[in-house]
């Protein structure tokens, strides 16, 4: 039934590719959306330290205010994917209703890539050091480091997390980050990047700094018909210790043959 | 007139730049010493060398050590979970020659590993959990005792191994780190105290060195996973 869903709107995606498509990946697209934020509770604790006035200081423990499968231009409507990756991504959420995921880097505990690690539903804790604002993922031990006022190194050798550099604009913290590999998604649904995938992040404070507001703008001339941009917001979350997290203790679902099997 | 104005534009966002630095966030305590930076172990060596000569296993730590050599010297790894990706745990991970970056702050300190990029991050003001979490890496609580910066760890599982040579330990483990920078800020000195009573007959401590990377240098970015090429668990050490 989802995969009839999900054809027939690919169908008309591709008869008229400028309308906005959305793609269910369940037969309850609320459900499949709402889900994973079990863990993701409202506001802080009472009595847990506020966040700093100051809008440039961003450290501390963050945590993803609502997790999307789909990292599109809205919720729920996947990237603006040329034909070729639109169906290989129709693929992909048809295997995993099926049961049977493909596998990505972050199955066999690789790192997640961007944009999605920015998606992932644990907390992240901010650190911010001269010259360098480093973001130490909850999930699968990711870091991602942002070097301030630097360039990027001619001859970037691809990598998971690529390298990410930045700078202030006002109080917004502009981060631009370029050599990435092929080989994670752009989303947790499986949406397709190249390594020339290129992402800039525009992170401010709002709301009196209990909420920090990351707007991401995709680049890919390979995969993606044009650039586009999303907003996530991430909420002050002094009251949380983030865990140790192994991906590797529990790597039941390691592939087989490039298909994920529940073990 | 346009350059005047986007010069004064400039100088606007330049002063501005410089006013919100200045103001920035929590300082650090300017009479403690910075341990924030680039460093790695020289002098590695990997059966670990107590400051005190040999290390003081209980009768059946020091069977299961001989028989994890034994099993090491014919190429079977099966005791050592980091052939499966799993974390080296401590001390194992502090003993390393890899390079490793601390970014220290007012109420927590990071150590940040290149290996597999491990993270143990420290609190200041915390008290251990009252139930073992049994992490890999521990629980970590950072003091300050004069310009020493004292880190002790608790909370361990028995999944790691104190060493590269297959000291084994209980979940009882207590590691002790005291690190002291130099007068030039290029060395930390730290004297490791390892406690676990399962596996020791008595404490024992081993001093490390640590030197700073040079300048410039970025963490490589290194995934176990690519290095190894297998992560999946193998029955003995699986969790349910």
């Amino acid at each position: 039934m989802a995969a009839l869903a999900v054809a027939s709107t690919a169908a008309q995606a591709q008869s008229n590719p400028r309308s906005i498509q959305r793609l269910h990946n369940s037969d309850d697209p609320l459900l499949a959306l709402t889900g994973p934020i079990a863990r993701v509770s409202g506001d802080a604790a009472a009595g847990s330290p506020p966040p700093s006035k100051d809008p440039r200081d961003f450290e501390g423990v963050w945590w993803i205010s609502r997790y999307e499968y789909l990292l599109g231009p809205e919720p729920g409507v996947p990237p603006p994917l040329k034909d070729e990756y639109m169906r290989i991504l129709e693929r992909r959420v048809r295997a995993k209703n099926r049961g049977t995921p493909e596998a990505d880097a972050s199955t066999d505990c690789r790192p997640h890539g961007m944009p999605r690690l920015m998606e992932s539903p644990y907390p992240i804790r901010i650190v911010q050091t001269p010259g360098q604002v480093t973001l130490l993922h909850e999930v699968a031990h990711n870091i991602r480091r942002l070097y301030i006022d630097q360039k990027h190194p001619t001859n970037l050798k691809p990598s998971y997390l690529g390298h990410s550099v930045a700078h202030w604009e006002g109080d917004t913290l502009v981060v631009d980050t370029k050599g990435l590999n092929d080989k994670t998604f752009i989303d947790d649904e499986g949406s397709s990047h190249s390594a020339q995938i290129h992402v800039v992040e525009r992170i401010r404070k709002i709301n009196n700094g209990k909420e920090l507001e990351d707007q991401l703008t995709i680049t890919d001339p390979v995969t993606l018909t044009a650039p586009y941009s999303f907003k996530r917001i991430y909420k002050w979350r002094s009251d949380v210790k983030p865990a140790e997290y192994i991906c590797e203790e529990n790597n039941r679902n390691a592939p087989e043959n490039g298909v994920t099997v529940a073990k | 007139m346009k350059s005047i104005v986007s010069c004064a534009v400039a100088f606007a966002v330049a002063s501005s730049l410089f006013a919100a630095t200045a103001s920035a966030q929590a300082k650090l305590d300017p009479s403690k010493p910075d341990f924030t930076g680039n460093w790695h172990r020289v002098g590695y060596t990997s059966a670990v060398k107590p400051d005190q000569g040999a290390l003081p296993l209980t009768a059946e730590a020091a069977k299961a050590y001989a028989a994890n050599k034994v099993a090491a010297a014919k190429g079977d790894r099966t005791h050592d979970n980091t052939s499966i990706c799993l974390p080296e745990g401590m001390p194992r991970l502090a003993l390393k020659a890899q390079p490793f970056e601390i970014l220290q702050r007012p109420t927590v300190v990071a150590f940040n590993y290149q290996l597999n990029r491990l993270v143990r991050v420290a609190y200041f003001d915390a008290k251990p959990s009252a139930e073992n979490p049994e992490y890999y890496l521990g629980e970590s609580i950072a003091k300050w005792d004069g310009n020493e910066l004292v880190v002790e760890t608790s909370g361990f599982n028995d999944q790691t191994l104190i060493d590269d040579s297959g000291v084994p330990h209980g979940t009882e483990l207590k590691v002790t780190e005291r690190l002291s920078l130099d007068k030039n800020g290029k060395r930390i000195k730290s004297r490791i105290t390892v406690e676990d009573p399962e596996t020791f007959t008595a404490p024992w401590t081993v001093t490390v060195n640590y030197e700073r990377m040079p300048a410039g240098f970025k963490m490589p970015e290194d995934v176990c996973a690519e290095r190894i090429g297998n992560t999946a668990p193998r029955s003995r050490n699986a969790k349910k």
